[in-house]
């Protein structure tokens, strides 16, 4: 979308349409979003464990993760050199650092976004999974944007 | 804490029979034949005496002094008698008899009020359904392993009698002896965490090793895991991780979690080294028992043959461990020493025909090569080897500083070699592979020990909005949180998020 009546038109179009194919649906709204520069995309998430708390993961993004498994876990909470650790301990990791006249990415980006999960799940054991998938990583210095993100909460009473 | 338990000054056996091959018999006849000094009393209200000692009719009304109580009745006899042993004040009571949590929830039950009546009392109960204990310090075989283990450094956590009983016939073959041995059973009270800090604090422990099926808490085991690896290696091998646990989980990370994934990160944030195999819990245990701890991760090879010289070094560059480069003056050192043929790189090539002189040329430039950390010895049954000459005239060389790995290749020509390692204290191991796998631990190991202090950074973040929004999403029961809503509450914890609305209408 190039303009505001482009959003516009697009909006009223998908509300047209809606109401055609799935007249039951019942919509809170269309999320307008500025697009996004492009980047490398990672996954960053947390799931609870029941024993050990907390679990943080990272992963390259697409079949890095879907197909390789090329992911890292980490106990919450964890320091700067765990989450730079992380990164490291990936295959993924030479795509990360560039290769081949690629440039690498902001790691300290994606660093700091593992150490503030984190901290968010350290503080709310309500969050019993997140995800922020993709997490878009640009050159260094830039700082990475959640272009998506999921959670799931559990009870408090289950929470530990 | 623990004292009664791994030193008792008396011990009563409860439910001795005097039929040998019983449970309650056995234990007294390997006190009695471990030598143990203290005073054994069995108790047993029909028998006068039982293998030479009087028997106490029961334990109720002693006047005696009793450290530790040790009761094989059968199940159904198990809550009184632990009530008797209450009552005579005993310091801790081991419950060997089966037949509670394993045969299912009546079991578990009756289990649980042993434990809670214990605990009440404030002592230590160990199993049920175990093994029993072993405390070579103490000459104190009070088990039903009839295998008295020399006295060593190493000591034993399992969750399993048989892996005890495994690791001690083991022990006796490789000469590794034993500190200290507690077969947990079903951790009714006692679990890993109470006796990993009872170990750490154990003198005669070098090394623990410890065999498990699971954890009792996490939280308690990471933090007694890391505290006794801040002391001492601490290697685990846990069994039971492949069971599929399905479970429902709505995100990547949920999907690709698991039991076995959270093992893999609480050993790691807790420094526990991790054993994948029988043979890798002894190899392991046996290297960190003999040899120091290396300063760093570059590792000389010597060999006399080139083909297991280059799967040493594969396996070291494979293990993240680095192939050394010997310093100029070293090298040219031991040119003089090495027939002209033999390869002075790394690895170091003595050749087919090397007769132990060689060897202990190749090691003393190692021991004294500032570029080299660690040294890896691979021997093979050629037509001048002369393996039990050579394995004593490493062990002689050897000055102890840096640790050294030795593999002798082969079956029956180099067992003598490998019995005179074993006697030497110089860990042996059949193959490069493995060698170099336990030389990997110890690398690590060292580096985890050598940590900077753990300083987890706290972001400056607007905790109360995140609060408001789980609170309400918790009280109209809306657990899922989708696009919208995540990224509010990632805002709140300082990510960037792309600028954007929610939009209600077509107007813009």
């Amino acid at each position: 979308m190039t303009s505001g009546d482009a959003v516009a038109d697009a909006y009223d179009l998908m509300m047209l349409r809606i109401a055609q194919r799935a007249p039951e649906a019942w919509i809170e709204g269309i999320y307008v979003e500025k697009m996004l520069s492009r980047g490398l995309e990672v996954i960053i998430g947390m799931n609870r464990d029941p024993q050990f708390g907390p679990m943080l993961m990272f992963g390259l993004g697409g079949i890095f993760v879907e197909v390789m498994k090329d992911v890292t876990f980490y106990l919450a909470p964890i320091t700067n050199e765990e989450a730079i650790q992380m990164l490291m301990s990936t295959r993924s990791y030479e795509i990360l650092k560039g290769k081949r006249g690629h440039k690498g990415v902001d790691l300290a980006g994606i660093a700091n976004g593992l150490q503030r999960i984190s901290q968010l799940t350290t503080d709310f054991p309500q969050i019993a999974e997140l995800d922020i998938n993709p997490f878009i990583v640009g050159e260094t210095g830039t700082e990475p944007v959640v272009a998506d993100a999921r959670m799931t909460l559990q009870s408090f009473e289950v929470a530990r | 804490m623990l004292t009664p338990l791994f030193y008792p000054e008396s011990i009563a056996v409860l439910g001795v029979s005097r039929t040998p091959g019983k449970v309650g018999h056995d234990i007294v006849a390997n006190l009695l034949a471990g030598g143990y000094a203290g005073r054994i009393i069995p108790v047993n209200p029909a028998a006068p005496e039982v293998l030479g000692l009087p028997c106490l009719a029961e334990i109720r009304k002693t006047k005696e002094k009793i450290d530790l109580c040790i009761i094989a009745l059968p199940s159904s006899m198990v809550l009184e008698s632990v009530r008797d042993c209450l009552e005579a004040r005993a310091g801790a009571i081991a419950v060997i008899s089966s037949g509670f949590k394993e045969t299912g929830a009546e079991g578990a039950e009756l289990q649980r009020r042993i434990a809670e009546l214990c605990q009440s009392h404030k002592v230590p109960l160990l199993g049920p359904n175990c093994l029993g204990l072993i405390n070579t310090e103490h000459r104190m075989n009070a088990s039903f392993a009839s295998r008295m283990p020399s006295p060593g450094c190493i000591s034993v956590i399992s969750q399993s009698g048989a892996i005890c009983t495994a690791l001690l016939d083991l022990a006796a073959a490789r000469h590794t002896g034993i500190a200290k041995m507690v077969s947990m059973g079903n951790k009714a009270d006692l679990n890993e965490g109470d006796l990993l800090i009872a170990l750490a604090a154990d003198p005669q422990t070098k090394v623990i090793i410890a065999y498990l099926e699971d954890i009792a808490c996490g939280d308690e085991f990471v933090k007694a895991a890391t505290e006794a690896s801040s002391k001492k290696p601490v290697i685990i091998l846990k069994a039971g991780t492949t069971v599929a646990g399905q479970k429902a989980a709505s995100s990547h990370t949920g999907v690709l979690a698991g039991e076995e994934i959270a093992y893999g990160a609480a050993f790691m944030r807790s420094g526990v080294i991790r054993a994948d195999n029988f043979e890798a819990l002894a190899d392991y245990g046996a290297l960190f028992a003999m040899q120091p701890l290396p300063k760093g991760k570059r590792v000389l090879i010597i060999t006399n043959a080139g083909g297991p010289g280059t799967m040493a070094a594969d396996a070291v560059e494979k293990a993240g461990m680095i192939v050394a480069t010997l310093d100029r003056n070293t090298a040219s050192a031991l040119r003089q020493k090495l027939p002209s043929a033999a390869s002075i790189g790394n690895p170091i090539d003595v050749l087919g025909d090397a007769e132990p002189d060689r060897y202990v040329a190749a090691l003393e430039a190692a021991q004294e090569d500032e570029a080299v950390d660690a040294v890896v010895i691979i021997l093979t049954p050629q037509a001048m080897t002369k393996p039990a000459e050579t394995a004593r005239a490493i062990a002689r060389s050897n000055k102890g500083e840096k640790p050294v790995v030795v593999a002798f290749m082969g079956g029956a020509d180099v067992m003598p070699g490998r019995d005179e390692l074993v006697a030497a204290g110089l860990p042996d191991y059949p193959s490069p592979e493995r060698a170099v796998a336990a030389l990997q631990a110890l690398v690590e190991y060292a580096a985890w020990r050598k940590r900077p202090p753990r300083m987890v950074a706290r972001f400056p973040v607007n905790r109360r909005r995140v609060e408001r929004i789980i609170t309400r999403r918790l009280r109209t029961n809306r657990l899922q949180i989708g696009e919208v809503k995540a990224k509010s509450i990632l805002a709140a914890y300082g990510f960037q998020i792309p600028q954007g609305y929610l939009a209600t209408n077509g107007s813009t």
